[in-house]
């Protein structure tokens, strides 16, 4: 069984294909307080808003919900450089903290967004990143998602994103050497 | 137990955010879902860590951006001054400009983010404009503004566009009610407006140039003399009325449309109110602006002014201008589409931008032209 945090667009995209049953039950899944309790409602279905219950899910121990300090999760935070501004959802900004506190071993966040991804890389745990394409294979799922959760966007926007952190610490360390 | 000092100071700032809006802790605790205010309390004075899915739902409560609570680099964006006008006291009004000023900020951060500053090109007039200021400088002050900023012969249809783009000042809508028809702000993040957005279309091209006079004028007046405790004898007030109204209804192309209408020397109500729409300002700005100009009579000015009729004509041939304005502009959603777009914000951040759920972006995007499955970072090259 695998050990993965979903972002809460992947819970809502599981919801709507309706394969989270299947899913959590061969997956170890950790959510984050925020997408739990907050982000993570329903999925939109031909204009209709279908609500889901994973409190429930938590209650029969499916799922684990994951809540680190907000001391640690300021510390992640502060690793980004400032003149960015905020890239991460405060959710993912927990999943990336409990991420980098390695208590689970193998853990794996999953996730979609080019923004989450890219804020991995900048942090060097890339390879902490999983698409919702390949979570669904490795557990022997084959269903269409979005084409934001495929593997070759997935490849796309990690490649992107490393590219981007070449070029900011080019950018960085000219600035650095004009002052 | 030891107290610790990051929650220390977390707790005062959320302390400080709770009581920048007047909310009572018992008010804050019930929104927030906390059984006991008591919980609140011990979290205000570091004696209970918060978890990190309360301070968000806190947060969302105050009207702050969550990262003014866990980093220390948006800590100088709380401090701006809101003008308001026409407001009346109530503590609705502090939840309100604390909205406004997130806002703000969030734009500002896109801007940041796609190295855009043409807020640096708006500049407020300097203090030493204010010794002798006059209704013949702020005329002149709304001609010079008419003409750099290319308005044409129907201001109030380019104004807001034009402002955002060219001077980057940031323009929002929001359902003020009977609170304030508009408010104005200079911060760290630029000049910014707010107008009322249950107001009526022509009301709020009014209180848009209005503001924008505050805008100007910001270094002139003292800002606690400006808008609220408006009374009769308000100079300021009557400069920015004037300002708007030359800077809407130019002289040139409001004489040009008069003479059109004019018949036996006289123009029907039914044309001054075409005009009004024409112009996209009310019947009342209009015939004042008819007056100045010497096109209309005084006592025809006021008996139009005091016919019922007319405002009920007015009302019934305009119905078709109202609609409802959305919160942000479009340049705000392209902005935050942009940068969601380079990946400098995550998706569930942009839904938290452009405040709604994260199942409904989607949606969100196309109605307003943007499909996240089409690849924007295509280009197109110089020769």
């Amino acid at each position: 069984m695998k050990s993965l945090i979903l972002d809460a667009d992947v819970v809502i995209e599981l919801h709507r294909v309706g394969i989270w049953d299947k899913f959590i039950s061969k997956n170890k899944v950790y959510l984050t307080s925020t997408v739990r309790r907050i982000e993570a409602k329903f999925y939109k279905k031909k204009g209709e808003s279908n609500y889901f219950d994973l409190k429930k899910d938590l209650r029969e121990n499916k799922i684990i919900e994951i809540c680190p300090s907000v001391e640690d999760v300021k510390i992640i935070q502060d690793k980004f450089d400032p003149r960015s501004g905020p890239i991460l959802h405060i959710g993912e900004l927990e999943a990336i903290t409990f991420l980098m506190k390695q208590e689970i071993p193998d853990i794996k966040f999953c996730s979609g967004d080019f923004g989450a991804i890219r804020a991995m890389v900048i942090l060097y745990i890339g390879e902490l990143a999983i698409s919702l394409e390949a979570a669904l294979k490795q557990c022997g799922l084959v269903r269409e998602v979005e084409s934001k959760f495929s593997e070759a966007k997935f490849k796309e926007c990690m490649e992107k994103a490393q590219i981007q952190r070449i070029y900011d610490t080019v950018n960085c360390s000219k600035n650095k050497g004009k002052r | 137990m030891v107290k610790n000092d990051f929650y220390s100071t977390l707790g005062q700032k959320l302390k400080n955010a709770r009581n920048s809006i007047n909310m009572t802790q018992q008010e804050a605790a019930k929104k927030a879902g906390f059984s006991h205010y008591q919980t609140l309390l011990s979290i205000e004075k570091g004696d209970r860590p918060i978890k990190v899915w309360e301070l968000s739902r806190l947060a969302k409560i105050y009207n702050y951006d969550i990262n003014y609570f866990i980093s220390d680099y948006l800590e100088n964006y709380q401090i701006a001054k809101v003008i308001w006008r026409s407001c009346i006291s109530s503590p609705k009004i502090k939840v309100l400009e604390q909205k406004f000023i997130k806002y703000c900020q969030t734009y500002h951060i896109f801007e940041q983010r796609l190295k855009l500053n043409n807020f640096m090109l708006f500049k407020p007039l300097d203090k030493d404009e204010r010794e002798g200021f006059s209704y013949i400088k702020a005329r002149k002050l709304a001609e010079n503004y008419w003409t750099y900023l290319g308005l044409g012969s129907r201001p109030a249809f380019v104004l807001f566009k034009v402002l955002e783009e060219k001077l980057g000042i940031k323009i929002l809508f929001m359902n003020l009610k009977n609170l304030g028809s508009g408010a104005a702000t200079i911060g760290t993040f630029g000049p910014a407006i707010l107008i009322n957005s249950s107001d009526a279309p022509w009301r709020q091209n009014f209180d848009l140039a209005h503001e924008f006079f505050h805008l100007l004028t910001w270094n002139l007046f003292d800002l606690n003399e400006v808008h609220c405790n408006m009374n009769e004898e308000d100079k300021v007030e009557k400069w920015a009325n004037f300002f708007a109204s030359t800077l809407l209804l130019p002289e040139i192309f409001l004489k040009e449309e008069f003479e059109l209408r004019l018949e036996n020397n006289a123009i029907s109500y039914s044309d001054c109110i075409a005009m009004a729409k024409e112009f996209g300002v009310s019947i009342d700005a209009l015939l004042w602006r008819l007056l100045y100009l010497r096109l209309i009579s005084k006592e025809s000015a006021e008996k139009a002014l005091e016919t019922q009729e007319l405002r009920e004509k007015s009302k019934q041939m305009r119905l078709s201008e109202w609609r409802k304005k959305p919160t942000f502009s479009d340049r705000y959603i392209s902005l935050a589409f942009r940068c969601y777009q380079k990946g400098y914000i995550s998706r569930s951040k942009l839904a938290e931008y452009l405040d709604v759920e994260l199942a409904e972006l989607s949606d969100f995007l196309l109605k307003k032209g943007y499909s996240e499955v089409e690849d924007y970072e295509i280009e197109v090259t110089n020769p």
